[in-house]
């Protein structure tokens, strides 16, 4: 095995206990949630039944509808879409610790790493390609799941309460999950290049701090608000000078500024990396 | 054969290294000596890439600092670089999986001379217990050149004497060794080159046998002479 995927293996180990944990949080959360919310369902459904003396499901579905599974979903709001967000919000944290936590503590592996015999950016390589992984293994995760809620969903209620509805289709309906979970692959590419090139520009952030120290907080804080203002550039141009793009215009000039603050951050990141980081 | 060649280095106003140069050769010991701050470990930090320098510039061998000096060069630093997770055995491990010049004979040799127990977390070792540790992972390298930063630092009488040893071992026979310390009188008589540094500058440079033959001095003699003028 070649260095860089010794370097990729040893970053997912670091990580994953607090991973496995984010894992069994969401599940026990979506899936103890909808159970709750299913069982708290029924017992309105009975007393509705009772009190407007309806003798069985199909008279309550007939007078009443049935819940789909993007209904009972939103019953439980909190439920389903907190520990997603606290996934996302334990990532994009992570995605600082993965360099800080290497110079913290009372024997800072940065020495070691540093002088690995190998292109320092194959350390960056490692790093990136970890929190991808992660983020990726965690949608996967969130896909795993569905069917399994699905299932729950279909063997508490009665048939005649049940609405069959795809895993697709829920996502397509969903605010959050029709973001994380693309439905095209062009989508796929574009949010997740996105994403990627968010996460090289937060890694630059990173390495400027880590190279200057007192003067590289203020840099990296500079490049970061730099980027963003570039991608907001384009609306920002429709909004507030009144120079009208197409659509069209507008997603252009998006990937091309993506793409050069992709390859920007990559270069910088190479040059700090291998010339002025410092232990 | 190390060189540092009118090498500077600044952190912000302060000059920490001011022009610096000397050499270490292949088969010695040399050792910088100089109180805190004086740039000691800038200079080992310097010449193994994990400081850049502002001015000058350090040689290998006669090539520049690459990744190739890590092959080359094996450095102790004054804690143990690794995570506090890994056991002993871990970090064993590790050094063999990317270190291609990993001896692992060595290694295991040096695990029974030290009496480091496998199982132990480096979270749980004692000061001299990492620091033995730290030179089994620098000295189980079959490297050119070893440079070690305090090695002696803030550890017992006992692991002190265990670590001094190797010094008059063949784990160090051929090879350049650079090393700082503030302990000069236990190993006076093991170096052979006394490098010394006053706020960034070369104070004094001299081979220690040929002091003690033409002058008559030791080390600590001519520190005297050097850091109370």
């Amino acid at each position: 095995m070649n260095r860089y995927l010794k370097l990729v293996v040893m970053e997912l180990h670091r990580f994953w206990k607090i991973y496995a944990a984010l894992m069994l949080l969401t599940f026990l959360s979506q899936f103890g949630g909808l159970f709750l919310t299913l069982r708290s369902y029924l017992t309105e459904v009975k007393g509705r039944m009772y009190a407007e003396s309806l003798y069985d499901y199909a008279a309550y579905a007939e007078k009443h509808g049935p819940e789909s599974f993007y209904t009972m979903t939103s019953r439980m709001e909190p439920w389903f879409t907190a520990p997603v967000l606290l996934c996302i919000a334990a990532l994009l944290f992570y995605v600082f610790m993965i360099w800080y936590r290497d110079w913290f503590g009372k024997n800072p592996f940065v020495y070691r790493m540093l002088m690995l015999p190998t292109s320092r950016m194959n350390l960056y390589w490692a790093k990136l390609t970890a929190i991808m992984v992660f983020v990726l293994g965690l949608v996967g995760w969130q896909l795993v799941l569905f069917p399994l809620h699905m299932a729950l969903y279909r063997s508490m209620l009665p048939a005649e309460l049940a609405v069959t509805q795809s895993v697709e289709s829920f996502i397509h309906h969903h605010s959050v999950f029709q973001t994380l979970i693309p439905q095209t692959f062009t989508e796929f590419v574009l949010y997740y290049g996105a994403g990627l090139m968010t996460v090289t520009v937060l890694f630059t952030s990173v390495l400027i701090e880590r190279s200057y120290r007192f003067k590289g907080i203020a840099g990296g804080l500079v490049y970061a608000a730099a980027s963003l203002f570039a991608m907001l550039a384009p609306q920002l141009v429709n909004d507030g000078i009144g120079f009208e793009l197409y659509p069209w215009e507008t997603f252009l000039l998006l990937v091309v500024i993506g793409a050069v603050l992709l390859a920007l951050s990559l270069g910088i990141s190479r040059y700090l990396l291998i010339r002025k980081i410092t232990v | 054969m190390i060189e540092a060649v009118r090498a500077t280095k600044k952190f912000g106003r302060k000059t920490v290294l001011r022009n610096l140069s000397m050499t270490a050769e292949k088969g010695q010991i040399t050792c910088l000596i100089g109180i805190n701050g004086a740039g000691k470990s800038t200079l080992l930090k310097a010449i193994m890439g994990l400081t850049p320098l502002s001015g000058g510039q350090i040689r290998i061998d006669g090539a520049p600092i690459g990744k190739a000096v890590y092959e080359k060069v094996a450095f102790v630093p004054d804690t143990l670089p690794m995570p506090p997770s890994m056991t002993v055995a871990d970090s064993l491990q590790f050094m063999g999986d990317y270190y291609s010049n990993w001896n692992a004979k060595r290694a295991s040799d040096l695990l029974v001379f030290f009496r480091l127990n496998v199982s132990d977390r480096i979270s749980s070792l004692s000061k001299g217990n990492a620091a033995k540790l730290n030179l089994l992972h620098g000295l189980s390298l079959d490297t050119d050149y070893v440079l070690m930063d305090e090695p002696f630092s803030g550890i017992d009488l006992f692991s002190r004497e265990q670590i001094a040893s190797v010094f008059t071992s063949d784990l160090i026979e051929g090879r350049g060794v650079i090393l700082t310390t503030h302990e000069i009188g236990e190993i006076e008589h093991l170096i052979d080159k006394a490098v010394l540094l006053d706020q960034g500058e070369v104070r004094r440079e001299f081979m220690c046998e040929e002091m003690r033959m033409a002058e008559g001095k030791s080390v600590i003699d001519v520190m005297r002479e050097v850091y109370r003028a």
